[in-house]
Order: C-alpha cells, then structure tokens, then sequence
C-alpha cells in the first residue's frame, strides 16, 4: 500500500456526518440506476412463482408440469435481459456476494425457496390441498420482487441514514 | 480518528468506493457519470485508489469499444467498511 502523507488531523461531527450522507445518496443513487423495471420484476417473480406452484402441483407430467416448463423459459429470458440490461448500463451484479451481509442474504433467501419448494411438493401430496402450491408460489414470487427491488446488485448496502 | 483512511476520505474517492461497494464492477463511464466529472479527473482519482490496491481495473472491448471496468478489491472493500465505522464512530 502506498503511504499517504495527506494525514486526517480531525475531522468534527459536521464532517463526519457530510461524508456518511455523502455514501449514503451515492449508493441510493447507484442501486436506483441499477434497478430493474417494474414489468420485468414482475415477469421474473410471476415465472419463478409458476415454476414452484406448477412443481407443487405436478402429478406424472399432467399440464402443471406443462407450466413450470413454461415458468423455467420465461424466468430464465428474463433473467437474461436483466443481466444484459445492467451490462447496457455499465454495472456488472455481484453473483457471488461478497461482503459478510450480502452471503447472509443470500443464504437465508436460499434456505426460504429451498423450504417453500418442498412445502408446496410434499404438503399437497400428504394433504391434498391444491392451495398450497398457489401459496407458495405467490410468496416466492413476491420475496424475490422484493429481492431485486431492495438489492438488484446482488450486493448488500446499509440503508440507515445518519442524520436520523 | 487513527482508522479514517486518508486515501478513502477525499470526496470523490469515498463516492467512488461507495459506488464500487454496491456491485462487483462497474464502467468507468458510469462513474464519471454520476460524480459529475472529467475523464482526466477521474482517471487520477482511480490511480490513486488502484495505487493503494484498493481498486482494480480491466480494460476489455464491448462490441468493438473499449471499456474499462472498476472493481473494489478485498483489501479496498475492507478499507471502506473499517472507514464508514469509523465515521459511524464519530458522530455517535
């Protein structure tokens, strides 16, 4: 690392709380830029939603199976055009997270559709109650809106702002 | 005051970090873009950052055009936290 010799001799309270605005509005600004429209989260969270009720519903290839092949399709064009439309826009979304906030995020969402997917499979075979995997669906469809509205980079960024 | 970094502080390099902080690259245009500045300044900013090793950049050709990408590197994603919680430390 190359040794600075502009040192930071203080820095008040005023200065401090500048600079945190100052990260705060950028990051908003740049998540804003990067967040996809609302046509194409809805389309994302409608087919990955068919995708886990039409899996919840499926019995030896009858339509539903039919829909969560449909579902598959359209939420990986979709998720095609949101990875071309952030490389149209110059920002390349984390994959893999990085920071310690964005791999507990990823983490807990995986454990939640992982969870959803098997409670729409097996408690509509044990129960027979065709709801379930309409349930199910829906919520993996909306958390994952809400997921690419909160983070479309992928990555986690603190929200709080300082002068509250 | 010891954890404030001096490299980080400046105004642009700390909205640069924060910018970089929000995804895994972004284009230089981007930047510019959005701090409102020069290439030229740009530029010397990204070297001091990419001279600390906090920042690395890629040039690579998009359709026939050349791009350069900016990325935080560990070490520079470390830097940035370690100065946000000292800012937070400040004013608390």
């Amino acid at each position: 690392m190359k040794d600075t010799q502009n040192n930071i001799t203080e820095v008040d309270k005023d200065a401090a709380k500048q600079a945190l605005a100052s990260i705060q509005s950028t990051q908003q600004e740049t998540i804003e830029h990067s967040r996809p429209p609302m046509w194409l989260s809805a389309i994302t969270g409608l087919s990955y939603g068919a995708i886990v009720a039409g899996y919840g519903l499926m019995r030896h290839e009858n339509q539903w199976a039919l829909m969560m092949i449909v579902g598959g399709a359209i939420f990986a064009f979709s998720v095609a055009i949101y990875l071309y439309r952030c490389h149209l826009l110059g920002i390349k979304p984390a994959i893999l997270p990085r920071s310690n906030a964005s791999k507990r995020l990823n983490i807990y969402s995986a454990l939640f559709f992982a969870v959803m997917v098997v409670v729409s499979r097996e408690l509509t075979l044990f129960t027979e109650l065709n709801f379930i995997p309409w349930v199910c669906g829906l919520m993996c469809g909306g958390v994952l809106v809400w997921l690419q509205r909160m983070y479309p980079t992928g990555e986690v960024v603190s929200m709080e702002r300082p002068n509250e | 005051m010891s954890d404030l970094d001096p490299i980080i502080h400046a105004p642009n390099r700390l909205q640069i970090c924060a910018m970089l902080a929000t995804s895994a690259e972004l284009d230089f245009k981007l930047i510019k873009l959005q701090l409102d500045v020069s290439d030229s300044v740009l530029s010397k900013q990204l070297k001091v950052l990419e001279e600390a090793e906090y920042i690395v950049t890629s040039k690579r050709s998009n359709q026939g055009r050349p791009c350069t990408w900016v990325s935080l590197t560990e070490y520079g994603r470390a830097a940035f936290n370690t100065h946000v919680a000292a800012l937070k430390k400040i004013i608390a």
